[in-house]
């Protein structure tokens, strides 16, 4: 019954010890493609599902319907496990029984782990949840109502008020620039009918990357999802959709609160893509930046500048410049918080944007470069710790046309001093910059 | 055992009770080894072929229960200073080092043992058990540093403190145990911290932290044979002393109902009741234990999720049972208002009652072992847990504990586990600790009073 179009046993070596993981890949007749993953030390499956439904999908009548399927499948397969007792998996979880769902720029995805003995309920659970939950008007509100919630809440964030503000500078007006939570008021103008049918658009089989990590052989587990899958219709999905018209000067935004009682920034500059072959150059120029041993780190002038009495162990665990995680996305950025005295605000600024602008021809040492291909690398192999996180991972990756850890561990170790330098040179033409100011 | 900080248990005889046909056993005994060097040091691998992962675990064993009177938190204190405040560079103290590498570092005391585990690419392992030998063996430690360190682990005790959560955990403990070290907080009070000494530390770690009271644990994307033999360079040529006794004169049994109670500012009320709970050497018990702990309080298969947060008594319930070296505790809590606190305690009773006074059918029986190894199975799904497993098991006992844990379960019968309930579950001798919302000053009796009402044996 499935089209295999390809069973294939990606095996690349990488490192001294490591061992490929053997991702056996089928693409099923309604266009869903599974990934799996044998894993022999583990009795429990990890499932996740990823959806290429993008922000650039979403229209100005339909802003936020992501958002909202995001809460109704949350809330909905909560009580599908609550309420029928089963999987027994959902139970152990009480915590947290339902499908753990989130939206990012360029799709939304899904995770969920059973034991194994309760994978074809588990993938039954995804299956009803994400391709076939009823939307009703009384989800719907709910959905709005948990929304506003989670908008409320990030509010509340200074730092990610901060972050926003570098959002806007960074992306102008494209759909990176919006809050990927959804925000209450374009939630509010979204009508059922306009949701089930951004649902129905996008929400389909073709769109969609299934992994499953689990301790079954590769073909029982796809078997498994075939049965779970299988019925759903074939429907051609929308084109992928990446243009975006992006800013190309350096952008300030600057805000206020009163509940900084220091200045609050984030810089950063775009990335390549992450399904680009520099996107690994772009994680080795990440990580050189990062961490206890990186160059922001070791830069005491920097520390210095930001005008800040930190006694030295608090500096250990709370540092005031930290990068962050560059996101899977078509147009990812480097971003770098920073806390600073209000008046030293502008001499942080000047000091990160030095060592992003060093990389465009400055040199790296063998040792500086072996410590970010190290910090790479281990990112990479510690995405996979859990069946469920080396699932979504394998299913986010394959997304963006890419392989498994082994696949990128290579790609990062190949990296050299000139494609650092030549990511820097490309990208790294403006800049952008959030600032939250102590209010009064 | 059950509910310890990082993991659940492994099973190494999991073939045989496997309800899926084909699937491999949580913790495969086939891939592990072990070997023990001249000097006592002991190492365990756990083979895989994927991933490009390993955990690894450097176990001493000695925790909180073995510091002398006069020197109480220095297990804690060590830890921390070895981890990450000794005298050497950055790139020579273990938890900067791993984390500028980008691997995942931690270090942890218990009662019985103290663990530093770290999981990294394959490739940087042999990096990390390098940056382990040097901490554990050749640590550079100041007085300057002594003094710096312990006054951010009293700020710790104190936060810890600080909450109604740890206010109940010493209570609890302290009154349940009158002689025995597990008595003591993990890490000691605030003003205990503050008097310990280089000299102090330095003596805990000449006894304890010597090759033949240590162990290191591997599991992942390893060769075993390339780690035994960096293990026996590393640690294995060490000189030391044979390993010290770790025997502690045995705790007298609890007869009494002993009850601890204080107020705090706070909307909610919180309560404990402990009894005392098997060894590891009880293994079967241990076993059994962790079934009526499965029974009682394993989310909403729980009968206290029925009868208390079901029916809305409680804002949550929650049961712990830690298997230690020597007889610990298992202890239920919940967090419920003031005005349901009669409900709830006389709720928990009935339901530990039940477990003494029904015997289970076998299909309840069957169920609740159903649900234990699915909970052990989501427990061991990374190599650290794995590890942390294994660990656990080899620093109080020997790692096989995780390797026979469910075939021990499997045989449990229903009479035996009502036997257990009835012989650890005593209705005359347990503790209770409650956390009450701030009652007007000098209300301490009043508080109190209720809780003798509501001893079973009344």
């Amino acid at each position: 019954m499935r089209r295999i179009l390809t069973v294939g046993l990606i095996a690349l070596l990488a490192g001294a010890t490591a061992q490929a993981a053997p991702v056996s890949r089928t693409v099923l007749d309604n266009g869903l493609t599974v990934l799996a993953v044998q894993s022999d030390h583990i009795e429990v499956a990890g499932i996740a599902l990823v959806i290429e439904a993008s922000g650039t999908h979403e229209t100005d009548a339909n802003r936020g319907s992501r958002a909202l399927i995001q809460q109704m499948i949350s809330v909905s397969s909560h009580e599908a496990v609550t309420e029928a007792l089963a999987p027994t998996s959902g139970i152990i979880r009480s915590t947290s029984p339902g499908l753990g769902v989130n939206t990012n720029w360029d799709f939304v995805e899904a995770t969920y782990t059973v034991a194994v003995e309760e994978l074809d309920a588990g993938l039954e659970l995804v299956s009803d949840e994400v391709f076939e939950v009823e939307l009703t008007q009384e989800a719907l509100d709910q959905a709005r109502e948990l929304v506003a919630q989670t908008w409320d809440a990030s509010r509340q964030s200074p730092v990610q008020a901060t972050f926003d503000l570098f959002r806007d500078a960074l992306y102008g007006d494209t759909p990176m620039a919006r809050p990927q939570q959804g925000d209450p008021e374009t939630v509010a103008q979204i009508e059922l009918g306009s949701l089930q049918q951004f649902r129905d658009e996008h929400y389909v089989p073709a769109n969609a990357w299934l992994a499953v990590v689990s301790p079954l052989a590769a073909q029982e587990a796809v078997g498994a999802v075939e049965a779970a899958f299988g019925e759903l219709a074939a429907e051609t999905p929308p084109p992928t959709n990446t243009e975006v018209d992006l800013p190309d000067e350096s952008q300030v935004e600057v805000g206020d609160s009163a509940d900084l009682a220091q200045a609050s920034m984030v810089i950063g500059v775009p990335l390549p893509s992450y399904g680009d072959p520099r996107f690994p150059a772009a994680e080795v120029i990440t990580e050189l930046l990062e961490g206890p041993g990186g160059r922001l780190r070791r830069d005491l002038g920097l520390l210095q500048a930001l005008g800040l009495s930190l006694p030295s162990r608090l500096l250990d665990e709370h540092y005031p410049v930290s990068v962050l995680d560059p996101p899977p996305a078509h147009h990812p950025y480097l971003a770098v918080h920073v806390l600073a005295g209000p008046r030293s605000i502008e001499r942080a600024r000047t000091g990160v944007l030095r060592h992003l602008l060093a990389l465009r021809s400055g040199s790296v040492t063998e040792s500086e470069l072996e410590r970010a291909k190290a910090r790479a690398i281990n990112a990479h192999r510690l995405d996979t710790q859990s069946p469920a996180d080396a699932a979504l991972y394998l299913a986010r990756r394959a997304l963006f046309g890419l392989g498994g850890a082994d696949e990128a561990v290579a790609a990062v170790e190949a990296v050299t001093p000139e494609e650092l330098n030549a990511v820097a040179d490309e990208y790294f033409d403006r800049h952008a910059v959030g600032v939250q100011m102590p209010g009064v | 055992m059950r509910r310890h900080p990082f993991v659940l248990h492994a099973a190494a005889f999991a073939v045989a009770i496997c309800i899926s046909a084909g699937a491999a056993p949580v913790i495969d005994p086939a891939n592990i080894t072990e070997r023990t060097f001249d000097n006592g040091f002991r190492v365990i691998v756990k083979d895989e072929d994927q991933w490009g992962l390993a955990s690894a675990g450097l176990y001493i064993r000695a925790g909180s229960a073995q510091e002398a009177d006069d020197a109480v938190g220095a297990a804690h204190l060590l830890e921390h200073l070895l981890f990450e405040a000794t005298d050497s560079r950055d790139d020579r103290r273990v938890g900067p080092a791993i984390e500028s590498l980008g691997g995942y570092v931690n270090a942890m005391t218990t009662r019985d043992f103290t663990r530093i585990e770290v999981t990294v690419a394959s490739q940087y392992l042999s990096r990390a058990l390098e940056l382990m030998a040097e901490t554990v063996f050749d640590p550079e430690i100041s007085s300057s540093a002594v003094t710096r360190e312990r006054e951010v682990v009293a700020r710790e005790l104190t936060d810890r403190l600080d909450s109604a959560g740890g206010t109940l955990d010493d209570l609890v403990w302290t009154n349940a145990f009158d002689q025995h070290p597990y008595g003591r907080p993990i890490g000691g009070t605030p003003e205990q911290v503050t008097t310990l000494t280089l000299d102090d530390l330095m003596d805990f770690h000449s006894s304890y932290y010597v090759p033949a009271n240590m162990a290191l644990v591997v599991v992942g994307d390893v060769e075993a044979e390339e780690i035994y033999a960096q293990a026996e360079s590393l640690f294995g040529t060490r000189e030391g002393p044979p390993a010290p006794d770790l025997t502690i004169p045995p705790e007298p049994p609890q007869t009494d109902v002993r009850v601890g109670a204080e107020n705090r500012p706070s909307q909610a009320l919180l309560l404990s009741y402990a009894w005392r709970a098997p060894e590891v050497e009880d293994w079967e018990d241990v076993c059994a234990m962790d079934l009526l702990y499965t029974i009682l309080g394993e989310g909403q298969f729980g009968r206290l999720h029925g009868a208390l947060d079901a029916e809305g008594h409680v804002l949550m319930s929650n049961v712990d049972f830690l298997t230690q070296r020597d007889p610990g505790l298992v202890i239920i809590t919940a967090m419920t208002v003031p005005d349901k606190e009669t409900k709830v305690r006389s709720a928990i009773l009935e339901e530990v009652a039940r477990l003494r006074d029904e015997p289970l059918t076998e299909e309840q029986l069957a169920e609740a072992k159903r649900v234990l190894r699915i909970s052990y199975a989501f427990s061991n799904e990374s190599f650290s847990d794995q590890a942390g497993a294994l660990g656990f098991y080899e620093s109080i006992d020997s790692y096989e504990r995780a390797a026979d844990y469910i075939e021990t379960v499997e045989a449990v019968t229903a009479e035996q586990l009502q036997a257990v309930a009835q012989k650890y579950l005593d209705p005359d001798a347990y503790t209770l600790a409650i956390i009450r919302p701030e009652a007007a000053p000098g209300e301490q009796e009043e508080a109190m009073a209720p809780c003798d009402a509501y001893s079973l044996s009344g």
